[in-house]
């Protein structure tokens, strides 16, 4: 039983890790394209720009630009979330997850993520009649509030175990 | 802790071992050793019990209150 769960919690820290690696080939692609833009200087909209690129190519280059700088923000968001959801497993693969650092990291990650839909509300997607900001997602704001909760629930479990190994 | 556990005078009296109270209670001497040191946040009924008993004393013996 112990084993089995060490083996998915190692097997969870793998995807976690190939997410990692797979949003910094995704930034990166996403740099090149903001790069490439700035050269551009508003002469050239890629074909994904949508029929506004035709009606305002300004508008449609300022679109994009701040599309692409929120979705490079939001992934760098998202990588040190990982980061902290690496260290949260790897406590609970060593040990022992109830430790003071493990309520921090989850309200850490909280904030994250609420900085990450933040973000990500702004990243724009061309559309038929130009670009359309992503609908406010009320799953992912329940997310925010569950991880602000477990981190209450681990702080209140890092408290009781203490003092449950000083009751004699 | 205003709470004091005169654990090391009342073993002194009984000419016992704190080897000798942990076998009797059945509790390791690391914990007995917090217990005495007070360092111990809390103390289970279970406790007091089994020690009072091996120690043949009063809880009121074995805990003092004294204001810091």
């Amino acid at each position: 039983m112990n084993a089995q769960r060490t083996d998915l919690l190692a097997v969870t820290r793998g995807l976690v890790k190939f997410g990692q690696v797979s949003l910094l080939i995704l930034m990166g692609v996403g740099a090149a394209i903001f790069i490439g833009l700035l050269l551009g200087e508003g002469k050239r909209l890629p074909s994904f720009a949508g029929e506004l690129a035709s009606k305002s190519p300004e508008d449609a280059m300022r679109a994009l630009r701040i599309g692409l700088i929120a979705m490079i923000v939001a992934g760098a968001l998202l990588l040190a979330l990982l980061q902290q959801l690496i260290r949260l497993i790897d406590s609970a693969r060593i040990g022992d997850p109830f430790v003071p650092e493990s309520g921090r990291r989850l309200r850490r990650i909280g904030w994250l993520l609420l900085a990450f839909y933040v973000c990500n509300s702004l990243t724009i997607s061309p559309a038929q009649d130009g670009f359309r900001f992503p609908p406010l997602s009320l799953s992912g704001l329940l997310t925010v509030l569950l991880v602000f909760v477990l981190a209450r629930i681990f702080e209140s479990g890092t408290r009781m175990r203490t003092e449950l190994q000083e009751t004699v | 802790m205003p709470v004091l556990v005169r654990l090391d005078e009342l073993l002194h009296e009984r000419r016992m071992t704190l080897t000798d109270l942990a076998d009797r209670v059945g509790i390791t001497i690391a914990n007995l050793s917090i217990l005495k040191t007070g360092k111990a946040k809390a103390m289970r009924f279970s406790t007091l019990e089994a020690i009072c008993e091996a120690l043949q004393c009063q809880p009121g013996d074995l805990l003092k209150f004294e204001k810091d």
